[in-house]
């Protein structure tokens, strides 16, 4: 239990640490939502400083940021200046996008990579295991950007899948949604195969080298019981902690993944704030992405403390 | 099971791949800028061999005219190769200012690979800096230290990267932009690096040999360089090639979405946003060039760094 | 009138205190409590005592690498001329360097003198301890166990010490070799008086090389007699003890 007390401090320390620094940096920020306004001449100085100040924009900046400290524990992420509204709805529609995609590319990720990693560390030095390397290997160095547009180009010339968005027009049922969830969610699965393969196999592989494992296997115990009741629960351990360290990789592929197919996520509500200086907008996301990251690793660190009797101490 | 290949394969996929983007402009037929708007969105041009190569001349609508031909010269108007004017060689075809696509991804290459490994030298620097730090004395500040390192592993890469990259200015020239890009793509990545380096830095600090030298009378800096630095190249060199890609790819993502360096400077990141009109891109497919230029060298050092790891790690 | 010690030590304590800077602390450990002996110049202190009584931290502190919590250490020349030769002196080279660069590494933190005279002096202390200049290029790690121990001795001795603390440095050698360099020590102390405070856990040894035994138990010495006699004069029951327990004098 106390374990689970210290991360759980550990990821509050995250938060804060993560919070105060996007604050500070973006006090650095020269220039703000109304920087853009200042080249206009039709803009007067007293008209900028006088919607600044409405805004609370020339406020000091402790004051600010505990300002907006207290809006955080009320719920509230500050106002858009581009949207003109706050910022929490704005979040809030957008999380549900990449948690869907994120989910459904974790799920189809791992599905896939844990058979293939054990049947590669089952059938080391062979050459369809060595094939598979090499493919892995190519998988991986593919960027996601060329994947992606590589596929919506295909999509765009042979009109089988749609090339982008959440919906065509017209339609907003769910079968619709699969449709053009398919190709965001092929991008990210084949961008997480390649590492989450070559860990299972590793990991696999060293716990079928262990002691404990070659004992067994000389005892005569069959293959499939030696796999699924002694090797994967050790193979387990890091695999969890993977889980977990992947887990940044995931939500980074996502944003550009987002971006490029439409799909409305964080990702291209993220760029469009950056581009338009919305700052309270930039800064909730990257909170909420913090909170993801280190969400999923919390989770990661329970299943360790339920798995793993060592670390129950 | 020892990794495919070797050393060998990785670097003779590398070296060239690097040769030809560092002498850009002796290997690119044509300057990155260089226009032809009567040629907009040409194919490659066919090389056909008699047995010496030529080209053909081309149209407006970039179809080949047979009746004027054209021998493909080398060492011409100090460039590799090229052919006499009003004739064109197009490798890859031309984008929609009819600029040799190319040109473009040889020169390019050059912003890529030089944020990637300024970038990997940046980061490798902190992270030396910090670890050894962190790791020789020990006690509160290295605690202070890795926990402050933490905080930036807290945000997922692309957007601790974005979110660094949207509180500077936007419109800044390209030197400015390449020199940005580079201290904020190091920012993120050099934990792992400081990690490894104040480990071995804590486990060698307790060794007898550093212990002898710091009776002798040696302080901190004398200790770091003479016992600690030399054991640290390992560490830095498997770092550096896992880094370099991871940067690469990061310049061409951040270009990409148009928060690298901009116009006129050419990269391998705006060369691909400009494939995005899906419908030119189905017709024009070598406009992915510089995304297959990127995987190319991602693959190298994907492959170096295995091989390097595997070399560290043989039992696998 | 009779000449200064070497080296006075009054009164010396360490304690060690274990902060968790998180909160709470673990129990305070003395290390060392109220330790004073002195050393004339050209004599041999051995320290003996069972594992944990101090004898350690007592030889770091006399060569720096702890700084007491009370007491006085008074020795009548540089700091650099107390050397101290650790547990294994194999390991307290770095296997990359080369011999030379071992044996010159206190001249060189020290500041001292140009490279060739740094050579020269290599050299001479090579000779000193019988090894051959022959290994001043090679890198530690490829010399043998006994080249290594004579090569941390070189090293000590390059800075022309008055001192030199062994801490359970020959104790585990192969006899032979523990001979070996037991009569270097010995040699080299009748040429050039040097000092020697020999840290041991074994009473042979300790009585074979040194004019004066000094017994430690739980940070405290406990009794301090002439080595020659010893086995009559010695009082302290866990002197009594180590005698029984030693090989030689027990017979």
């Amino acid at each position: 239990m106390r374990y689970l007390a210290r991360r759980l401090l550990h990821g509050a320390f995250l938060l804060v640490g993560v919070s105060v620094l996007s604050f500070l940096f973006s006090d650095l920020a020269p220039g703000d939502y109304y920087s853009e306004l200042q080249s206009d001449p039709r803009v007067s100085a007293a008209t900028l400083a006088a919607l600044r100040t409405q805004n609370g924009l020339d406020r000091p900046l402790p004051v600010r940021y505990a300002t907006w400290l207290k809006s955080i524990g009320r719920g509230d992420f500050g106002y858009s200046l581009a949207y003109q509204g706050p910022v929490g709805p704005l979040l809030a529609q957008r999380i549900p996008g990449t948690l869907l995609l994120t989910g459904l590319a974790t799920a189809l990720g791992w599905l896939l990579s844990v058979p293939l990693g054990i049947w590669s560390a089952a059938r080391r030095r062979s050459w369809p295991e060595a094939s598979l390397k090499v493919i892995l290997s190519v998988l991986l160095s593919i960027p996601e950007l060329l994947m992606a547009i590589a596929l919506l180009a295909l999509a765009v010339q042979t009109g089988c899948l749609p090339a982008g968005g959440l919906h065509s027009p017209g339609r907003a049922d769910a079968l619709d949604a699969l449709r053009h969830l398919v190709i965001p969610v092929t991008v990210l699965t084949l961008g997480l195969l390649p590492i989450l393969v070559r860990h299972v196999r590793s990991a696999v592989s060293e716990a079928l080298d262990a002691p404990f494992a070659l004992a067994a296997a000389a005892h005569g115990i069959p293959w499939r019981r030696l796999l699924f009741r002694h090797v994967l629960p050790v193979a387990m351990n890091p695999l969890i902690s993977l889980f977990g360290l992947s887990l940044g990789s995931l939500l980074s592929a996502s944003l550009l993944v987002e971006v490029l197919t439409g799909w409305p996520g964080l990702g291209p509500l993220f760029l469009d704030a950056i581009f338009a200086r919305d700052y309270a907008v930039v800064l909730g996301v990257v909170m909420i992405s913090t909170a993801f990251l280190i969400g999923g690793n919390m989770v990661a660190d329970l299943l360790l403390y339920r798995a793993d009797p060592r670390i129950r101490g | 099971m020892p990794a495919i290949g070797s050393i060998r394969m990785a670097l003779a996929l590398l070296i060239p791949m690097h040769g030809v983007v560092v002498f850009a402009g002796f290997f690119a037929p044509y300057d990155y800028a260089e226009q032809h708007r009567d040629y907009p969105y040409a194919a490659p041009t066919g090389i056909h061999f008699k047995p010496l190569p030529y080209v053909y001349g081309l149209k407006g609508d970039s179809q080949e005219d047979r009746t004027r031909v054209y021998a493909l010269r080398f060492f011409i108007r100090g460039r590799f190769f090229g052919t006499d004017p009003p004739g064109h060689v197009f490798l890859l075809g031309t984008d929609g200012y009819g600029r040799d696509i190319f040109s473009r991804v040889l020169y390019g290459g050059r912003i890529s690979l030089a944020t990637g490994i300024v970038a990997t030298g940046w980061a490798l620097a902190i992270g030396l800096l910090w670890g050894v730090t962190a790791g020789f004395f020990g006690g509160w500040l290295d605690a202070v230290m890795m926990r402050g390192a933490e905080l930036f592993l807290a945000l997922p890469w692309l957007y601790l990267l974005l979110a660094a990259r949207a509180f500077l200015p936007l419109h800044i020239s390209p030197v400015q932009a390449f020199l940005l890009l580079v201290a904020i793509i190091g920012s993120v990545g050099w934990v792992r690096p400081a990690r490894l380096i104040r480990g071995l830095t804590l486990s060698l600090v307790q060794c007898p040999y550093v212990e002898a030298a710091r009776a002798f009378g040696g302080g901190p800096v004398y200790l770091i360089r003479r016992h600690i630095l030399p054991e640290t190249r390992g560490i830095l060199l498997t770092q550096a090639t896992i880094l370099i890609p991871y940067y690469i790819l990061a310049e061409v993502t951040l270009t990409f979405l148009g928060l690298g360096v901009g116009e006129p400077v050419p990269s391998w990141g705006g060369m691909l946003a400009e494939a995005r009109q899906y419908h030119t891109l189905v017709t024009h497919i070598w406009m992915l060039t510089p995304g297959v230029a990127t995987f190319l060298t991602l693959l190298g050092y994907v492959h170096l760094a295995d091989v390097l790891q595997g070399r560290r790690d043989p039992v696998r | 009138m009779p000449p200064e010690p070497l080296l006075t030590v009054r009164g010396l304590s360490k304690t060690f205190h274990q902060r968790r800077w998180w909160g709470g602390n673990a129990p305070d450990i003395t290390a060392l409590e109220d330790v004073s002996f002195t050393l004339d110049r050209g004599r041999t202190l051995a320290i003996v005592g069972p594992s944990g009584s101090g004898k350690s931290t007592l030889a770091r502190c006399l060569a720096g690498l702890e700084t007491p919590t009370s007491g006085e250490i008074r020795f009548s020349g540089a700091p650099v001329e107390m050397q101290l030769i650790f547990q294994q002196p194999a390991a307290s080279l770095n296997p990359r360097f080369t011999a030379a660069e071992v044996v010159e590494e206190p001249l060189v933190i020290q500041g001292r003198g140009w490279r060739a005279d740094r050579r020269r002096k290599a050299e001479l202390v090579l000779e000193e301890v019988g090894l051959p200049a022959s290994v001043l290029d090679r890198r530690s790690q490829l010399l043998s166990g006994g080249e290594r121990q004579r090569l941390a001795i070189a090293r000590a001795l390059v800075v022309e010490p008055r001192l030199i603390i062994l801490d359970e440095s020959i104790v585990g050698l192969d006899v032979g070799l523990q001979q070996q360099i037991a009569g270097l020590l010995i040699d080299l102390q009748s040429r050039s008086s040097l000092s020697y405070i020999l840290i041991s856990h074994d009473l042979d040894l300790a009585a074979g090389l040194a004019s004066e035994i000094a017994v430690m138990d739980h940070g405290r010495i406990v009794e301090q007699v002439p080595a020659a006699g010893l086995k009559t004069t010695a009082s302290h029951p866990l002197t009594r003890e180590l005698i029984a327990a030693a090989k030689v004098l027990a017979t």
